[in-house]
C-alpha cells in the first residue's frame, strides 16, 4: 500500500511537471517601448521647431505626433489583451490534487497501475456487457508524456477481447485499433485532460465504454456476431448462417442452395446441373459420363453411359444391325459369305465412377 | 462558502462556485443541473460516492459525470 502511494506521488509530480513545466503561464507580452521612444523623439523635434520659430514645421510634426501616439495606443491595447488572456487560464491543479485523483481511482476501477518506467497510468474497467453481448474488461492506458502533443495520449486495450465477428480490430462498438471514438464525451474528456483532472478523465472514458451509441458504432451490437455471406456479401447473423458442405463458404438463407440428391446445403458455385434432367446436384451426387464427359444424376444414369449417350449408341447399334442385315441379304443374293465386323462394345465397359471437382 | 463544482456533461465545467451553508448534495445538483436526474449521474464529493442529503463543506470538490455518454465511430 505504501509503495503504491509512493508511486502515485511520484506520478503526480511527473504529471504536474508535464502539465505546467513546459508551459509558461505568461509568455513574452509585446510592450510598445519603441512606440513610446518615437513619441519622445517627435516631441523633441516639435520643441526645437518652436524654439526656432518654424511654425509650419511644428504643425506638421504635431500631426505626426498624433500618428505615433495612436500607434502606441494600439500596441498597448494588444499587450493588455495578452495580459488579460494570461490571467484567465483554467484553474491550475496542484500536485496534491493530482495525487488525490490517482489514489481515488482505486475506488472506481477494478485495478489501477502506475508504470513510472513507461510513464503510464493504467485503469482497468469491470467486465463490460452491452445489450447482452459480453465485451470483457478494458484497460485505459494514459501515457502522460503524450499529454500536450498532437494526437491522443491514451488508448483503450481489450484485456479479454470479444471483437466483432467481422473485424478483430473492433473490440467495442466505439473502439477500433485501441482508439476510442469519444462522441458526446469528446469535449469533456479533452477539458479534463487539459485541466489536469485525471480522475474525471478516467471516469469519462469509462462511462463512454459503458454506453452503446446505437447508430453511431463501428459495428452495431445487432450485427456484432454477423459475418459476411461469401456469396452476396450481405451480413448474416450467427443463428441464421449456413455453410457450403463442399467448400465451406458462409451462406445467408438467400444464397443457400439444396442438392436435389442428398438435400444438403451448398453454395451456387458448388452445385452442377444434371445434363439430362437439368436439376442441380452436389459433386457427390453426380457422375461423369465416360463417353461425353458430362455430369448426370443417379436417376438419369439407370442405363449407362448417360441417357443421351445411351440413346445415341442405341441408334448407332440399330443402324449397324440394319446395315449388317442389308449386307447379308445382298451377299446371299450374290452367293458371298458376309464379313463379320468387330463386336460392338458391350454396355458398361469403362464406366468407372469419377469424382467431379468443384471450383 | 466556496466549493469546486465540476459538471462533466457536454463541454465540461469546472470552477469554484458560491454555495450557501447547509446546502446538501441533492440541492446543489438541482440548482446547477436543473434538467438532469441524479440517477443519471455519478455524483462524487471529494472523489467519493456520497448520500444525497450530505451537507457540503467549505472547499468540497463536487463532480457530476453522466452515466451514459455515447461514443461514435470516427
Amino acid at each position: 500500500m505504501r509503495r503504491s502511494k509512493q508511486a502515485a506521488l511520484q506520478a503526480a509530480i511527473l504529471l504536474y511537471e508535464r502539465l505546467y513545466g513546459q508551459r509558461s503561464s505568461l509568455g513574452p507580452v509585446p510592450l510598445p517601448f519603441q512606440a513610446w521612444n518615437n513619441i519622445g523623439h517627435v516631441c523633441r523635434q516639435i520643441d526645437r521647431a518652436r524654439q526656432r520659430g518654424w511654425q509650419l514645421a511644428a504643425q506638421r510634426l504635431t500631426r505626426d505626433l498624433a500618428a505615433v501616439v495612436a500607434d502606441c495606443q494600439r500596441q498597448l491595447k494588444t499587450a493588455l489583451g495578452s495580459l488579460e488572456a494570461a490571467n484567465h487560464q483554467p484553474r491550475r491543479v496542484s500536485v496534491s490534487d493530482i495525487y488525490h485523483d490517482l489514489t481515488a481511482l482505486k475506488g472506481e476501477f477494478a485495478a489501477v497501475e502506475i508504470d513510472l518506467q513507461e510513464h503510464e497510468i493504467l485503469a482497468t474497467t469491470d467486465t463490460i456487457v452491452l445489450e447482452d453481448i459480453r465485451l470483457g474488461p478494458f484497460q485505459i492506458h494514459l501515457d502522460w508524456q503524450l499529454i500536450g502533443h498532437t494526437g491522443r495520449p491514451y488508448r483503450v486495450v481489450a484485456l479479454d477481447p470479444h471483437p466483432a465477428a467481422r473485424s478483430d480490430e473492433v473490440t467495442h462498438p466505439h473502439v477500433r485499433y485501441e482508439r476510442l471514438c469519444e462522441g458526446e464525451g469528446q469535449v469533456a474528456i479533452a477539458a479534463a485532460l487539459a485541466a489536469g483532472r485525471f480522475y474525471d478523465f478516467f471516469l469519462l472514458v469509462s462511462q463512454v465504454l459503458h454506453t452503446y451509441g446505437r447508430g453511431s458504432a463501428y459495428v452495431e451490437l445487432g450485427d456484432w456476431r454477423s459475418v459476411p455471406c461469401d456469396s452476396c456479401g450481405g451480413y448474416v447473423a450467427e443463428e441464421e448462417r449456413d455453410h457450403c458442405e463442399h467448400c465451406g463458404d458462409v451462406l445467408c438463407s438467400r444464397c443457400t442452395c439444396t442438392c436435389e440428391g442428398c438435400q444438403a446445403a451448398y453454395c451456387g458455385g458448388c452445385l452442377k446441373k444434371c445434363i439430362v434432367c437439368g436439376k442441380e446436384y452436389c459433386p457427390s451426387c453426380l457422375e461423369i459420363c465416360p463417353a461425353c464427359q458430362e455430369r448426370s444424376c443417379a436417376g438419369c444414369r439407370a442405363d449407362v453411359p448417360c441417357g443421351p449417350c445411351y440413346d445415341q449408341q442405341h441408334e448407332e447399334q440399330e443402324h449397324d444391325s440394319s446395315q449388317k442385315f442389308e449386307g447379308e441379304a445382298l451377299a446371299a443374293s450374290a452367293g458371298v459369305q458376309p464379313r463379320v465386323g468387330p463386336a460392338v462394345q458391350p454396355h458398361g465397359l469403362g464406366q468407372a465412377a469419377l469424382s467431379a471437382g468443384c471450383r | 462558502m466556496k466549493c469546486l463544482f465540476i459538471n462533466n456533461n457536454g463541454g465540461g465545467f469546472a470552477d469554484f462556485i458560491e454555495v450557501a451553508p447547509g446546502t446538501t448534495v441533492a440541492q446543489l445538483f438541482a440548482q446547477h443541473v436543473p434538467q438532469g436526474r441524479p440517477e443519471d449521474y455519478l455524483i462524487r464529493v471529494n472523489r467519493q460516492p456520497v448520500a444525497a442529503d450530505q451537507v457540503l463543506q467549505e472547499g468540497d470538490r463536487v463532480s457530476c459525470t453522466p452515466t451514459q455518454i455515447e461514443g461514435a465511430r470516427s
